[in-house]
């Protein structure tokens, strides 16, 4: 090869090896999934959020909740949403050992379910709870409701409606994401900040949101939320094991803070 | 026809173009790769040994203060592995329990971090990419820190020529 065309061509393959090193290393996982995998996501529970969050110490639990009671709401787009709100509402209560308005939420969750036309079978089984709750025996609260929770959303998956069980994952998971911030916009700690590291759920939610049905794509707060994840995204994607910033929390509180009170709203 | 200098020019210059245009390639190709697929959680009403494994899994688990689910099942044949991910939170107890039914004769769990660091499904502890751990069908977690993490299930059938149902159950600890 002539002299004069080596120091390009090798500059090619630096090129060429650089850009295969950023795309391996941009993998988000370990070595082993097949580069054309797409990602099967097993989605968090707001009590799990929660529990985590305990590792700071005294928390103003029932402060970071909304604990909204209503549960009439025109279409299902704000029912699953609120009702998603509303669970993660109850997995604050608990935390704050709160039995009214645990019970509260609890027939919020309830009322909510049967407009979305959950089997009374399904919601028999979260009856334990406010006796439970009365009894002070919280873990097991939480267990009861975590096992409701997952009832409610397994049987609108069982019903075909997909559709809903995200907008209640999606309701929830915007619910523990303003509650988490408005206690690390308080009592701010690097360390614990990193719980909002969650840019895979957010690319999660992005992905299924642009493509439910027309009618749920078209509510306003569901358009609202879909073009709000882009920022939440930057906000919180600061890279693995590195801390949020105080500034983006705040700004991560003000955006949830707004969509919560937009479902809340109706 | 171009001389050697002309062609070193454009060479060079194709070069420089590529090297700009890369990583956005790259980026662009790896956004197109983010696709998500749905999770399955049916469970074959015939297969009793995968129901009653699921049950027995979700009663140990709550009695040990877990919060359990069915987080996805599925059909494999030999050596076929399945993946997930998931967001765990730091400081949390995880478990995940893989279980077979009819003709499944073992399943691996094995569950790596956002670095590829690989759990040790005797310790917990995330070990460095690429360590060899021991097989093993169900491992605790509890991460340092908050990341999405790969679930690999690999299932191993006591037929080749015939699969098997499997199930992964996982839950958090509630009181840490």
């Amino acid at each position: 090869m002539h002299r004069a065309m080596k120091i390009p061509a090798a500059f090619l393959a630096l090129v060429l090896l650089l850009g295969a090193a950023d795309a391996v290393q941009a993998g988000v996982t370990g070595p082993t999934r097949p580069e054309s995998e797409s990602v099967r996501m097993l989605l968090p529970s707001p009590g799990e959020l929660f529990v985590s969050l305990g590792r700071l110490g005294d928390v103003d639990w029932s402060d970071a909740a909304s604990y909204n009671p209503r549960y009439d709401y025109k279409d299902n787009a704000y029912r699953a949403l609120n009702l998603g709100v509303r669970s993660a509402d109850g997995f604050l209560a608990i935390q704050a050992r709160d039995k009214k308005n645990l019970g509260k939420m609890f027939q919020s969750i309830v009322t909510l379910a049967e407009e979305l036309m959950v089997r009374d079978t399904v919601l028999d089984q979260g009856r334990e709870v406010e006796k439970l709750a009365r009894e002070g025996k919280w873990d097991k609260v939480h267990l009861e409701l975590g096992k409701l929770r997952t009832a409610i959303m397994d049987e609108m998956e069982n019903m075909g409606d997909s559709n809903v069980a995200l907008l209640v994952s999606a309701g929830g998971w915007l619910e523990g994401l303003r509650a988490t911030s408005k206690v690390l916009a308080a009592n701010y700690n690097p360390e614990m900040s990193t719980i909002l590291y969650q840019p895979q759920l957010v690319n999660y939610f992005a992905y299924r949101m642009i493509r439910l049905d027309k009618g749920s794509r078209n509510n306003p707060v569901v358009r609202n939320l879909t073009a709000s994840l882009t920022e939440i995204k930057e906000l919180i994607d600061v890279g693995y094991k590195n801390p949020v910033p105080r500034e983006n929390i705040v700004k991560l509180l003000e955006i949830s803070t707004k969509l919560v009170k937009e479902i809340e709203k109706g | 026809m171009a001389s050697p200098k002309s062609r070193c020019t454009i060479v060079t210059i194709t070069a420089l173009l590529l090297a700009l245009v890369w990583p956005m390639w790259n980026s662009a190709l790896h956004c197109a790769e983010m696709t998500f697929q749905d999770v399955t959680k049916d469970v074959d009403p015939k297969d009793t040994v995968l129901q009653k494994a699921i049950q027995k899994v979700m009663i140990t688990a709550n009695l040990k203060g877990f919060d359990a689910s069915l987080k996805m099942t599925g059909h494999s044949v030999n050596g076929d592995t399945e993946f997930a991910e998931a967001t765990l939170f730091a400081g949390n107890e995880y478990f995940f329990t893989a279980v077979g039914g009819d003709n499944a004769a073992t399943l691996n769990v094995l569950v790596i971090d956002q670095n590829g660091g690989v759990v040790d499904p005797e310790t917990g502890k995330i070990l460095p990419p690429g360590t060899k751990v021991p097989p093993s069908d169900s491992l605790t977690i509890r991460p340092e820190w908050t990341g999405s993490f790969l679930i690999q299930v690999t299932m191993f059938c006591k037929s080749e020529y015939e699969g098997a149902n499997w199930a992964l159950i996982s839950g958090y600890k509630v009181k840490q």
